[in-house]
Formats: structure tokens, sequence, C-alpha cells
């Protein structure tokens, strides 16, 4: 999942701050109470030190006689510490004889009810002061009167509410801090990431616009820190990528001067090749067919054969003339309307000699009878792919050429389709054979002669016409095909 | 009466050849190695065609062909190209340059006979 620095940041600044105060809050919140609590308690021990001998000497003296009075004593007492809810006084046998918050409610009983309190009841009667602090905070505090007697105890009740009431402002009170801080952080970590990510946005824009090719990038922070160090890190990488990229650029150059230059050397050469062919082969046929005083049948065979090795030659330098005119200059083309079955025709015938020799059977079927595209290349392919078909048939066997036309996605083809009998063309290299020079096997131009361009060509051609050409080979029928879009 | 052609080409086995297969066919042949030769033939004779090849020493044949055609005298002799097939760009340019024809090298005895048998049929039909 893709998250922005941020949004990190703060998340986790968040979860810090939360985690932090949390823990303060409870901490806080425990030693409060604990504090609260023995605040409470203690000033709850000197209280009733301080006051119990007081209210005792009142209750006799008063109660009875002057209650009123009694009351007075009691009540000022009682104002003296905020944590005292009531103040009890009952006899050894746990009967209440006096109850300071039932009688100032107005509640007066018929007969003194007895203490349910367990901790009373089983206290009352002990000389010594005992205290229970669970829910609430009771002191029970035997009275001794002048003359050492122990009839009756003061039991102080104290409430412990001030407890809560403190924890719950210490809580409030870290709440509004931890929310004040978390707003605070909130603020600090937009300002700290908008310094860090826009640092970062400055060095991740230069590195797309150096993917997109700008190599002259040079990104500038100066915050005398790591951005800093990761600005002059990026800057050294660029200025090395560029001094590799010139390099490599120099070396391509380099080597697409040569890449011209060879071919160029080619062209050059398959051209010298040619000139004395053309004084060669001309005088050969002049001879062969007699312009020149009659031959014996010797010497007309042995004419052919030179004619035709000659022919042979030429037709070699024609191909490495073409792919290195084609590499040079790529192909030009000059469309026309051609009648492909009559260029079909005649090509066919002009391989008559090769297709006897062999006992081979071409069928035609022209289902369309004429293609769009420039006819000096077109015949090249052709011838190309008929002499391949002838020289790949096994003796005697059929080969198949068929024109089609075919409608794919609302657009036009031309479809050329040509099939033989022979060797089968392993399923890897049906594709390989369309590279230069390619032949299946090193012992294929052995044994067949050609070095390997006819396809070459072919493909070059019929992809400058935006068309594709392809062969398939199974249980040795071998078929070429290539498509053409035609206009319209 | 036969008809003259001039020849330009600086291979003399080419030279040779076409010589031979013309002067067979009853023409008049005038063969040269250069351009120069060339317009000297061109001052003393009336020549009905020119053969002219396009790869030529100092001056080559597309340049030899502007300079024929800028001549009033010599502008109306039909010029025939003799190169190779594979520059087949050369032949448009060639044709839009004022060659009439174009022919390939290699090319047989027949090859040549005819086409220039065609040229001088197409040059009688339109009386050029």
């Amino acid at each position: 999942m893709k998250m922005p620095f941020r949004t990190k940041l703060i998340g986790a600044l968040f979860i810090i701050i939360l985690t932090v105060f949390t823990g303060m809050g409870i901490y806080m919140t425990l030693n409060r109470i604990k504090e609260v609590r023995s605040e409470i308690v203690s000033n709850a021990r000197m209280f009733v030190i301080l006051t119990s001998d007081k209210i005792g000497d009142a209750f006799l003296r008063y109660f009875k006689t002057a209650f009123f009075r009694f009351r007075a004593i009691a009540l000022e007492q009682k104002a003296m510490n905020i944590d005292l809810e009531n103040i009890q006084i009952i006899d050894l046998t746990g009967r209440i004889q006096y109850d300071m918050a039932q009688y100032e409610k107005g509640i007066s009983f018929a007969e003194n009810p007895y203490s349910t309190d367990p901790f009373v009841l089983q206290n009352i009667k002990k000389m010594e002061m005992n205290i229970m602090a669970d829910d609430h905070l009771c002191i029970i505090v035997p009275y001794v009167d002048e003359y050492g007697v122990h009839n009756y105890s003061i039991v102080y009740h104290f409430s412990l509410k001030r407890i809560s009431n403190e924890v719950s402002n210490v809580v409030k009170g870290s709440i509004a801090m931890g929310l004040s801080m978390l707003l605070l952080s909130v603020v600090l970590a937009v300002i700290a990431s908008n310094r860090i990510t826009g640092h970062l946005a400055v060095v991740s824009k230069a590195a797309k616009e150096i993917a997109e090719g700008d190599f002259g990038k040079v990104i500038t922070i100066k915050t005398g820190d790591e951005f800093e160090d990761l600005a002059n890190a990026f800057n050294f990488m660029t200025e090395k990528i560029r001094g590799n990229i010139r390099e490599l650029n120099n070396l391509i150059g380099e080597l697409k001067k040569r890449d011209i230059q060879k071919t160029q050397f080619l062209a050059n050469i398959s051209h010298e090749l040619r000139t004395p062919l053309t004084a060669s082969i001309g005088y050969v046929d002049y001879m062969e067919k007699e312009k020149m005083g009659s031959l014996n049948p010797d010497q007309k065979h042995s004419l052919e054969i030179i004619r035709r090795n000659l022919e042979r030659l030429n037709k070699e330098i024609q191909s490495l003339l073409l792919v290195s005119k084609y590499t040079l200059e790529g192909i030009k083309l000059n469309p026309e309307e051609i009648d492909i079955s009559e260029l079909l025709e005649n090509i066919i015938k002009n391989f008559t000699p090769e297709v006897k020799l062999k006992g081979l059977v071409i069928k035609t079927s022209f289902a369309q009878k004429t293609l769009t595209g420039d006819k000096d290349n077109i015949r090249t392919v052709v011838e190309n792919l008929i002499g391949n078909s002838i020289k790949f048939s096994a003796p005697a066997t059929a080969i198949t050429i068929a024109t089609d036309i075919e409608n794919k996605e609302n657009q036009k083809y031309f479809k050329f389709k040509i099939s033989n009998y022979g060797a089968t063309i392993p399923e890897d290299q049906v594709r390989k054979i369309f590279e230069p020079f390619y032949q299946v096997d090193a012992t294929t131009s052995r044994k067949y002669g050609g070095i390997g361009l006819g396809l070459s060509i072919a493909q070059n051609i019929i992809e400058a016409h935006q068309g594709k050409i392809w062969a398939e080979s199974k249980d040795g029928l071998t078929t070429f095909y290539f498509v053409i879009p035609q206009g319209g | 009466m036969n008809k003259k052609i001039l020849v330009i080409d600086d291979e003399d086995d080419i030279l040779d050849f076409v010589e031979r297969v013309l002067k067979d066919a009853g023409f008049v042949v005038y063969k040269t190695k250069d351009a120069k030769q060339g317009l000297i033939v061109l001052q003393t004779e009336k020549i009905d065609l020119i053969l002219l090849d396009i790869m030529l020493p100092e001056m080559d044949g597309w340049q030899v062909m502007q300079m024929l055609k800028s001549e009033e005298k010599l502008k109306k002799i039909p010029v025939a190209m003799l190169t190779a097939r594979v520059d087949a760009y050369d032949k448009i340019i060639g044709l839009k340059e004022g060659a009439v024809d174009y022919i390939c090298k290699p090319f047989t005895a027949d090859d040549l006979l005819k086409r220039i048998n065609d040229i001088f049929l197409y040059i009688e039909r339109n009386n050029l």
C-alpha cells in the first residue's frame, strides 16, 4: 500500500503521543489517588484525635440536659473537616445514641436503633482507635470519661469522594493537555514533513526528469544536512550518467558509422562484382544462341552451364546489393495496381527448367487477380518464395500457389500462399529463417546453394508494405504466407 | 537508313558486347568511354539514340543527361540509361530527368534489342 510520508509521520506521532499521554495519565491518576487518600486519612486521623474528647465531653455534659449546646459543639467540630460526612456516638452494645446525619435530616427514632455496620459492631468495644477505609473511611474512637470508664465510642464517617473528584480533574487535565499536544504535534509534523517531503519531491521530480531523458538536471538543496548530502550524491550520479551516456552515444555513433561503412563496402563490392558479369552473361548467352556461329552439342552444353552459374552468381550479388541498399536507404515504394496473376504466371514460366528437372507440378488458384504494391519489389518477394519452394520440394511433388482477399477488422488484405512438400522446418526456426544470412543448418547452403538473403529481403519488402510474412511447417508440408493491406 | 546509336560506358567489355549485338542487328554503333568523347561524337554525327551508363568516371550519367538536355541541338536525342535493377528509385528519377527507358544490367542480347526496338517504335508512334 502506498502511503505518503507525511501521513506516516503524523500517524506515528499520533500513536506515540497517545501512548505517552495515556501512560502518564494513568500514572498520574494512580499517584494522585494514593496522595489524596493518604491526605484524607492523615487529616481524618489528626481530626479525630483533636475532636473526640471534645465531642465525648460535650455528649456527657449536654446531650441530655442541653441538647442544642451539644449539637452546636458537634456541628462546629464537623465544619472543620470537609471530608467528614457523619458523626455517630454508639454505646458498647452497638446501640446508636446520636447520629448527626439522621438528626440533621430531621429523622428521629422512638427507640435508638442498633448499628448494622459489622466493622462498627466488631470494634466498638475496643479501647483503641480503629480505621476502615475501603469505599469510605470509618474511624472508631473509644471515649473514656474523667473516671476512666469507657461507655461510648465515637464513630466518624469520612467521605472519599474527594478522591474521584481529584482523579477526574487529573484525567480531564491530562486529556486536555494530550489533545493540545496532539494538535501541536500534528502541526509540527505537517511542517516537518513538508520540509522533508519538499526536499524529497525536488529529488524525485529530478529523478523522473532524468528517467525521461533530461540528464542536464542539477538540484540545489542548501540545508547543510542529510538533504544537502542527498542532493550532492544525486548530482554526482547524474553527472556520472551524463558521462556514461556521452560515451555510449559516441560508441553508438561510431558503430553506426562503421555499420554504414560496412554496408557501403558491401554495396560497392557487389557493384564491382556485377560489372564483369554483365559482359560475361551477355556474351555467353549470345554464343549459346548461336549468334556467332553454330555450336556442337558439347559446346552448347558447356555454355549453358557457364550461363547458369553466372546467373546464379548474379542473383546472389543482386541479393547482397538489395540488402545493403535497404539497410542504407530503406525501401522506397512506388505502388501501382499489379496484375498479380499475370506476374505469377510469368515468374512460374521462368522457373520451368527447374520445375521440369525435379518433376514438380505447380497448381495455381488466383481468387484475387490484382494487388496494389511496388511491382519490382513484389516480384522479388514472389520470385524468392517460388524459388525457395522449388528448391526445397521433394522430387515429383506438387506446389500449390493461391491468392485471395481477406477481410479483417474492416481492412482488406491481399493474401498470398505457397505450399510445398519436403523437409519440415523445425518449429524453433520457423521465425529465424527470415533473419539475414540464416539457413536452417549450415549444410543447407551447401546442399541447396544461396547465402540466405531471399527471405530477409522478402520480409523487408512486405513490412515496407505494412504487411506480414510468415511460415508454417508440419509433417513435410511447408507453407509461406504474406498479407498486404489494400486501400479502400 | 541504319539508325545510329551512341553507347557511353566506362567498361570496355560491355562496350564490346553491346557493339557486337547492335552491329549484328544492323545498327551503326559509336562507343565512347566517357562523356567528353561522347560529346565530340555528338558534334559530328546525327545520333538517333544514346545508351548511357550511370556510373561514369568524372561526370556521372545524371550530369551528362542534364548537359544534353540543356543544349538545343542535343536535347531531342532520346537517352536510355544502363544501370542496375536494384536502383529502382533511380529509374523514376531517370524517367523524370528525360530518359526514355532504363535497361538493367546484366542484360542479354535479346533484352537489349527488344528494349531498343520498343524505344524506336515509341518514338515513331509519337513523332518525337
